[in-house]
This record gives structure tokens, sequence and C-alpha cells, in this order.
């Protein structure tokens, strides 16, 4: 990582503003003075002065094997796409608990179609298609992919029927207020949730899915969940992609295992990614002036860290965020739990449901709006408010140092996401020579002492 | 070291009450000398909101990403050319066409350039990698440009060593007519779907 030694260091060395050409060019000498060359040879020679182990720009780790091998620090992605989904671990299986083996509308011969996955679950408005991210569907696209389909599995979420209620009494929400189009969703739930969420709201949003990583065997984030949820209900999506108007407002499926906790052990492979939303000012081009930030529970009341920079900077470009938690969304206190509830409602009350434009004050319902699987409700909210319902409505983004932020690199604030040092990265071992890798280690400490040589890429 | 090479040029077709040009100039006209990271990332975002807005007028275009060896060359050999080489004498302005330079008074767009040079194996590198890996057969769409100009302010500005962007022509009077796209050096852009 370059860490810019000067506060402004762009210097401009070009400006024209002529007849012929308007125009500006800029060079950051701190970039060009600092960018020592780091390849293999020169770092081995680095090594060797320093008499073992040195930091090169963060690249190159220990000194190993006489001069023939240097341990890396690599880019996980860039890794296994390198060297396969499943690097360093082949042969690994890949649990899927649960699973049944069909997808959402029943069908076995799913398998047929997981080339496709990441073209069949686009966006359809060319307008959202820039801020799809369809990393996490392609790896079964990928050379290494044919393994990953044949372990795959479709798989419906553990509480995909509670997903699918509370996905429901969204999309009523949004049906009561006529389905605004200043208005997007953003799902950060884990992954095959936001996945169940986003299936039942699809009749009603375009889903623009951002899963930017691959699944591994050992990986901190487990996106093979996310991935088999996707699978099962790729029937869905396919259906509401007919079923919704053309313009449907958006919804981004985030997942929030991305930053799962990482602690740098053998045992785990750090596929963790920061998410890519669209900027303030795309937002705004996209006719987006309110965003609805949906989380698990009443305890994330927040964005997460990745999101702060973002989130802070929508509201100076004046779009409002507001906060809403799965868990306000919660079916009707009946006698007996042992009948499965059939709708879920802010503040989990038909009653009510529609209090939550009350609380949010985007728009108003329209009289005699639908909640789900009930009767045409009151015209007018209860005189009181629902209890048991968070703050999220009162939700304001504040800025925070994360370890995302740039001020925790030391470059001054509203950079955007830069990954921190190690974030999604693992060590591997290299031909010195050929560059060709060796040995994988799932953690990123350098050290190989333990490992063993997990793999040899031959 | 390793660099990186992340150009883009499109061809808009821009009518004289249309605010794309003088939105552009004026982000370039009104940006700074001296940038810190936050205010590059400021000023791409607010060129390319410009150009977002822009995309359904796409005509023309040509991206490019060169990768290790030669980055740097392609760099400066786009920055020259323009900077250099977009002579146009005051006598071509107005109605009357140049024969030579300027051969049909039909001034309709305008060429926007976007030039980066960064740090390979770097953050930007590998979203410049990952954003510009598009199938052959979407290379020259409007979707497909929009798309990588909406990457630049994902960048890592921490890692971008050099960037540019020129507005052709200057003058507000002045454009550029398909008959000048179609020779004068220009035989590179392709068409958009």
């Amino acid at each position: 990582m370059t860490v810019p030694e000067a506060r402004r260091p762009f210097s401009r060395k070009a400006f024209l503003d002529d007849d012929e050409v308007v125009g500006a060019r800029w060079w950051q000498e701190s970039v060009r003075l600092s960018a020592t060359p780091v390849s293999r040879r020169r770092a081995l020679q680095a090594l060797a002065v320093l008499g073992g182990s040195a930091v090169v720009f963060g690249i190159v780790a220990a000194f190993t094997d006489a001069d023939r091998h240097v341990d890396i620090s690599m880019d996980s992605l860039e890794l296994q796409k390198r060297e396969g989904w499943n690097v360093g671990q082949e042969g690994a299986a890949l649990r899927f608990p649960g699973s049944s083996g069909v997808d959402a509308d029943g069908n076995a011969d799913w398998e047929q179609t997981l080339p496709l996955l990441a073209s069949d679950l686009s966006p359809a408005q060319a307008a959202l298609k820039p801020y799809y991210v369809p990393t996490l569907f392609q790896a079964l696209e990928s050379p290494s992919g044919a393994t990953l389909r044949g372990e795959l599995k479709p798989l419906l979420p553990p509480d995909g029927r509670e997903d699918t209620l509370r996905g429901e009494a969204i999309l009523s929400l949004f049906r009561a207020v006529d389905m605004p189009k200043d208005t997007a969703l953003i799902l950060d739930l884990e992954g095959p949730t936001s996945i169940a969420v986003a299936a039942t709201l699809a009749s009603g949003f375009e889903p623009v899915f951002t899963f930017d990583n691959w699944p591994h065997p050992l990986g901190v984030v487990p996106s093979h969940l996310t991935l088999a949820s996707a699978v099962f209900y790729r029937p869905v999506f396919l259906k509401a992609r007919g079923q919704r108007p053309a313009n449907a407002p958006a919804v981004f499926v985030l997942d929030r295992n991305r930053l799962a906790h990482y602690t740098d052990e053998d045992g785990q492979f750090d596929n963790r990614y920061v998410a890519k939303l669209p900027t303030a000012e795309n937002l705004r081009s996209l006719g987006i002036r309110h965003l609805l930030y949906v989380t698990p529970g009443k305890n994330d009341l927040r964005e997460l860290d990745d999101l702060n920079d973002d989130f802070v900077e929508f509201a100076k470009r004046s779009i409002d965020v507001k906060v809403l938690p799965l868990s306000d969304l919660d079916a009707p206190a009946t006698p007996s739990r042992a009948a499965p509830a059939t709708g879920y409602y802010y503040g989990g009350h038909p009653h009510t449901h529609l209090w939550f434009w009350s609380n949010y004050g985007w728009y108003t319902p329209r009289p005699y709006a639908r909640v789900p699987s009930g009767p045409a409700a009151p015209a007018l909210p209860p005189p009181s408010p629902p209890a048991q319902i968070s703050r999220g409505a009162s939700y304001r983004p504040v800025e925070r140092p994360t370890i995302f932020s740039s001020r925790s690199l030391g470059v001054g604030s509203g950079v955007g996401k830069q990954r921190p040092s190690g974030f999604g990265r693992v060590s591997v071992r290299a031909s010195a020579s050929t560059g060709r890798i060796s040995s994988v280690r799932p953690g990123r400490s350098g050290s190989f002492g333990r490992a063993g040589g997990g793999r040899s890429s031959g | 070291m390793s660099k990186t090479f992340f150009g883009i040029q499109v061809v808009v077709k821009n009518f004289v009450s249309d605010p794309l040009r003088k939105q552009l100039h004026e982000v370039i006209a009104r940006s700074d000398a001296e940038q810190s990271l936050v205010e590059k990332r400021a000023f791409w975002k607010r060129a390319t909101a410009v150009l977002n807005e822009a995309i359904p007028a796409f005509e023309y275009g040509f991206w490019d990403l060169i990768r290790g060896s030669g980055a740097e060359e392609e760099f400066e050999s786009w920055s020259s050319e323009i900077e250099g080489n977009l002579a146009t004498e005051k006598e071509e302005l107005g109605n009357a066409p140049d024969e030579i330079s300027r051969i049909s008074a039909e001034k309709r767009y305008i060429v926007v350039t976007l030039i980066f040079l960064v740090e390979g194996d770097s953050n930007s590198d590998r979203t410049l990698v990952e954003r510009c890996d598009v199938p052959e057969s979407e290379y020259w769409t409007r979707l497909t440009l929009g798309r990588l100009i909406a990457t630049i302010p994902l960048l890592n500005f921490a890692n971008v060593e050099a960037d540019a962007i020129y507005l052709a022509p200057g003058s507000e009077e002045d454009g550029f007519s398909l008959e000048d796209l179609h020779g004068g050096g220009y035989e590179y852009l392709k068409m958009l779907l």
C-alpha cells in the first residue's frame, strides 16, 4: 500500500482552456517517487540484506527457501481467479445443511442453469447495470467453476419462511404508497437472508446484487451459502422480472458477512470484501432521494463500517437514509404459536403496519391500502404508535473513524472505502524465479512453518 | 514498478442547448492545481456525474487498459497527442468550415477523454481489471462505457500516479462534425451500440 506523503499530493502539470481543448493533467509525485520496483528478485536482495524478513509495500513477508521462494501476501480473489476457487483446499467439501436438492420451483435440473446465473440475475434496467457486482455468481463460470458447480446445492435459508413474510411486509408498505421511484432499499443482511428477502421484493423492486467475492472451503465469509440461496431463488427472480414495472425502484442486495470476524488463523481463508454502492451523484442521477437501509435487528441501528463514508456523503447530498431492522416486522402475538403466522407487520399488528409511514415520513399511504394477508387496513393509523419498534426512523449517518475510512490510514477523510492493509489477503509461497505459486497458507501471517505447504500447483 | 494505463474517450452528440459541455468545462476550469486525495475523488465524482447524465448521447468511443510494459508510454502518448495536436486556428470558428480540418459545419460532437496511470497490483489496478473484464461482444456499448466511467470514483486515488481529463473542442461555439470524426486521426473510434 502506498500512503501519500503530502496532504495535497496531486500537482497539476498541465492546464488548457482555449478554443482547442479544455483539460487538465495531474501527477502524484509521492506515488512516482515511492514506486520502487518490488520484483521478486529485488525483494530477495532486500531480504538478504535485512537478514530474514521485511515488509516492502506490504507484499513480501519472508525469505524462505534459500534463493528459490518468497512468501507473498496476495489478494484473495486474485489468487482464486488464478489458482482456482478452492485454492489450497482442493478436495475439501462445501456444506449445504438442509438442502433438498431442488430449487424454489421444485426443479431438480437447476444444475444446467448454473453457468448462466450471473447473466440471469443481472438487473434488467440498463441504468442499474453499472452497479451490479456479479463476482460471486461469476465463480461458477470460471475455469475452476466446474468443481464448484459439482459441489453446489440449492438452499432454502433456515429462516426462509420468516424472511419471505418480512419481505412481503416491506413490499406491502411500499405498495401502499404506490412504489415511489425516488426510494431505494439496501438489504444489509446475512447473504442467504438478503437473497430470500430480495426474492420476495423482486416483484416490486429491481434487485442489484453486490456480492464481491468467491466462496472457499475455509472462507471466513460463507458465501457458498449465499450462492446456494441464489440458485434456490433463481426461478423466483426470473418470474418477478416479468411482473414488475420496467422502471421499478432498486433494491441493493448486500451480504453483511462481508466483514465477518477474521482472526488470521490457518483455518480461515480471508475472502472478505468491502461493499460497492453507487455514489451520491450516481444515486441522484438515478433519481433516488431516499434510502431505506434494512438490517437484521434492533441492535443494528447504524451502517456497517465500510458504508460509513458513503452514508455520510449521501446525507451531505440530501439523500435521506433511514434504518429498518427486520425485527421491526413481526407476526401478531397469538395465544398459540403452534400455527404458523401468515403475515408480518410493522409493529407486529395489521393496525400498526402503516404507522411505518408516520414514523419514516417520506410518504403518506393511500386510503384503504392493503396489508399482508389481511383485510383492508383502516385508512388512518391507530391513535398511538406501535410499541417494540426500533428507533431506525430517527437514524442519521454520523462520520466515525473506521478501518475503512481514509482517516485511519492517515490520508484525510472521505477518500472512500480503502481496504485496510491485509484485508482480503492470504499468504502464498511463490517461486522467486518463475512466480509460480507452490503453496498457500489460509492465514496471512506469512509463516509457512505450521502449514507445511498446503498445495502444489505443479 | 509495474503500472497500468486506463483510458476512455467518448464522442458525445451535444447540441448548443445541452448543458454537458458547459458543466464539464466548469468542472475542469474550477479544479484545483493542487489536490488532496479527497479533492481528487470529489473532482472525479463531479466529472463522472456529468458524463453519466450524457450516456444516452454517447455516439462513438474507445477505451483501453494496458497493464505493465507500455502503460506509462501510453499515458504519455494520449496526453501529449491531445495537448499538442488538437490544433484549431481561430479562423476555423464560425459557420464556414475549414476545408482541411473541419469539413462540415454541422458541429454537433464533442470529444471527452479521461486517462489514468495507476500503480500495478494496487487496489485501483485490481478494480480496473475487474471492471474492464467484459465480454468482447460488449466492448463497444454505451452501457460498458458508462460502467467504466462509473468505475473512476471507485478508484483508490492513493494508487493513482497521474490522471487527466480533456474536452475538445474547447470553444463552446465549435464542435466536431461526423466527417471530422471519420477522418483526421479518429479512425480508431468505435460506434457504440
